[in-house]
């Protein structure tokens, strides 16, 4: 409770009244101070009970339509308050909606109440340029008294919140292939997770035996009823988790707006997660700018996890262009052949005493090796997985979004990750087909998915690992029939 | 964009409340009586000098000016829980004053002062808690 001006005013009037006292030592006037402190007194204790009141018979609803957006979308806002029986007090509402959006003044977002009035809204339009999640603060509730001795602010909760989504590709845009065949890697995710089917302990549902199966399998108290082979499912043993590494370094702002790579990422992750949301697995994200990891969401199945995941991805920008490594430079399709990290720093210290002639002719070749390991100690994607993968303990599916970039430093963390997963799952957007707006130099465009496909399908040879390109389709599809048209 | 607004001339907004009529006369009734109180305090001094013996019409000066007080308070806020704390601390600080008015005038001063200061004061804390509105300073931790 905070003191008007005329509450000051009020005050002054008893303290000159007990200063003309003691200046005229005339005590009597002293009554004067009492009288006007136990009015403010009075008015304060009125105050008080009136707010008590008020606080518990207000109703503030906040309702924000549509909740869920894509940036640079309108939500309306409705603010609505009510109050039984009306209070004595003056009311002003204020709806606080979230720094990131825009498009309302403070007189729209205001409701104000004359003592007596039981109800009263206000509507209003925001507009949401940045993605991510956001939650109303609780409206802010100005309470005067009618004297205007006295003004408090409550807080009532009432604080829906919006999710904006950046404009991703839609499901028509986006192709997931191999070398140009379309591809389900859902699919494959799908039936990754159900060969886990039978390793748990929890009962699920009971199908059919289908021979190639194991035997053990069969449920024979089931089969014996029903007169037909039956295999037990059981639900997916719960070590079984699901790890998202998305690359969002500077690299994959590439393409147009709402079309870049890391929109075709993002898409492609949040077909994951939909997935492993259906099968309630336990899923992680881990997403990697050009400074190191960003966020760090270790596997876990729950709708708080979800949620969270599917935030995060939306939130990610691109690592601003200035802070881009010198180290992830683009590699050439040459880099094909480069050894293993170990086996480079072995051979180069083995030949480092070498004075013979096949030592002193090899020495340089093993010498750029250690330029080589230099940059891939220094790659946030390598060292995310080597630092974060391997300390999940259970069996992992691990799904890699990235692009073909840093081709030296994505196969080193691709092989990396298969060594502490039970599958490795790459989805990579090819450059070429994100370069420029508009398809200029469809030949050399061609010749560019061509050494792309070559790095996907080097990495797919990699054990336990698949590997994709995630890419516009309808550039695909252009680059494929204007070459073939050619051919012809 | 469509909102309503609040007009205070709108002639529906009066159904029932003989309470608007206080809201929005009140603190102009509120500052003649409180003026009033505070000349008629002055008005006494002048009309009985110090070494004046009316003792019985200085009393019904004052306890004129005090009812008047107290029953402003009553027509304004209506509550007669308000009216029975009001009177009773204005007994209380009446009790301490007259215990204290024998002596310095300034003694006197600072009791009845501080006294009202700390009526004021403990109640605007009461308010805090109460309301759940004390501001917690930020953990260290």
């Amino acid at each position: 409770m905070n003191g008007t001006h005329r509450f000051w005013i009020i005050v002054a009037v008893g303290m000159f009244l007990a200063v003309v006292s003691v200046l005229l030592a005339r005590p009597l006037l002293l009554i004067g101070t009492i009288g006007i402190g136990i009015w403010l007194f009075a008015q304060q204790h009125w105050f008080i009970n009136s707010l008590m009141e008020t606080r518990d018979n207000l109703q503030i609803d906040q309702t924000v339509s549509p909740d869920r957006i894509l940036t640079d979308e309108a939500t309306e806002v409705r603010l609505t308050v009510a109050q039984s029986p009306p209070s004595a007090l003056n009311l002003t509402v204020e709806a606080e909606p979230p720094a990131a959006s825009t498009g309302s003044t403070g007189s729209d977002r205001t409701i104000q109440f004359a003592r007596g009035e039981a109800e009263d809204e206000t509507t209003f339009t925001l507009t949401w340029p940045v993605a991510g999640s956001f939650e109303f603060n609780s409206p802010t509730v100005t309470v005067t008294d009618p004297q205007g001795l006295f003004h408090e602010q409550l807080s009532v909760d009432s604080t829906p919140s919006v999710v904006v989504e950046s404009r991703t590709p839609s499901g028509t845009d986006l192709y997931v292939g191999e070398g140009g065949t379309r591809a389900d890697p859902g699919f494959q995710y799908g039936e990754q997770l159900s060969q886990q089917a039978g390793s748990g302990i929890e009962p699920l549902d009971i199908r059919e035996y289908s021979p190639p199966e194991e035997a053990r399998r069969i449920d024979w108290k089931v089969s014996a009823r029903l007169q037909k082979l039956y295999v037990r499912k059981y639900a997916i043993e719960r070590g079984q988790e699901t790890v998202l590494i998305v690359d969002h370094g500077a690299t994959m702002r590439g393409g147009a707006e709402g079309e870049a790579k890391l929109d075709y990422a993002r898409a492609i992750a949040a077909g994951i997660l939909n997935i492993a949301m259906d099968l309630n697995t336990p899923v992680g994200l881990y997403t990697v700018g050009d400074e190191g990891i960003s966020n760090r969401l270790t596997p876990h199945s729950s709708e708080t996890q979800f949620r969270a995941i599917h935030t995060r991805l939306f939130e990610l920008q691109p690592t601003d262009q200035g802070e881009l490594q010198q180290d992830k430079t683009v590699d050439t399709p040459s880099t094909s052949s480069v050894v293993a990290p170990a086996f480079a720093n072995q051979a180069a210290a083995h030949l480092q005493n070498d004075d013979t002639a096949f030592g002193t002719q090899l020495q340089p070749f093993f010498r750029n090796s250690r330029t080589y390991i230099q940059r891939i100690r220094g790659d946030p994607l390598v060292e995310t997985i080597r630092t974060y993968l391997k300390r999940l303990r259970a069996t992992k599916l691990t799904f890699i979004i990235t692009d073909d970039t840093a081709r030296v430093q994505t196969r080193e963390a691709v092989k990396l990750a298969s060594r502490h997963s039970e599958h490795v799952f790459v989805f990579l957007t090819p450059t070429p087909l994100f370069e420029s707006h508009e398809l200029l130099d469809i030949e050399a465009t061609y010749n560019q998915y061509v050494e792309f496909e070559e790095f996907r399908r080097e990495l797919a040879t990699i054990e336990r690992v698949s590997a994709f390109e995630a890419a516009p389709r309808e550039r695909l599809e252009t680059i494929f029939s204007q070459t073939q048209g050619d051919q012809r | 964009m469509k909102r309503s607004q609040w007009n205070p001339l709108r002639p529906d907004r009066k159904e029932d409340h003989s309470g608007d009529y206080r809201s929005n006369n009140g603190s102009f009734g509120a500052t003649v009586v409180l003026a009033a109180f505070a000349i008629g305090q002055i008005t006494i001094i002048a009309f009985f000098p110090a070494t004046s013996n009316s003792i019985d019409q200085l009393a019904f000066g004052e306890l004129g000016l005090l009812v008047m007080l107290l029953g402003f308070i009553y027509y304004l806020t209506e509550s007669i829980k308000t009216c029975g704390v009001a009177t009773t601390s204005l007994l209380v600080l009446l009790g301490l004053f007259w215990l204290t008015r024998s002596g310095d005038t300034w003694l006197t001063a600072i009791v009845v002062v501080g006294s009202i200061g700390l009526l004021l004061y403990g109640t605007h804390r009461y308010e805090l808690v109460k309301l759940d509105l004390v501001e917690h300073p930020p953990s260290r931790r």
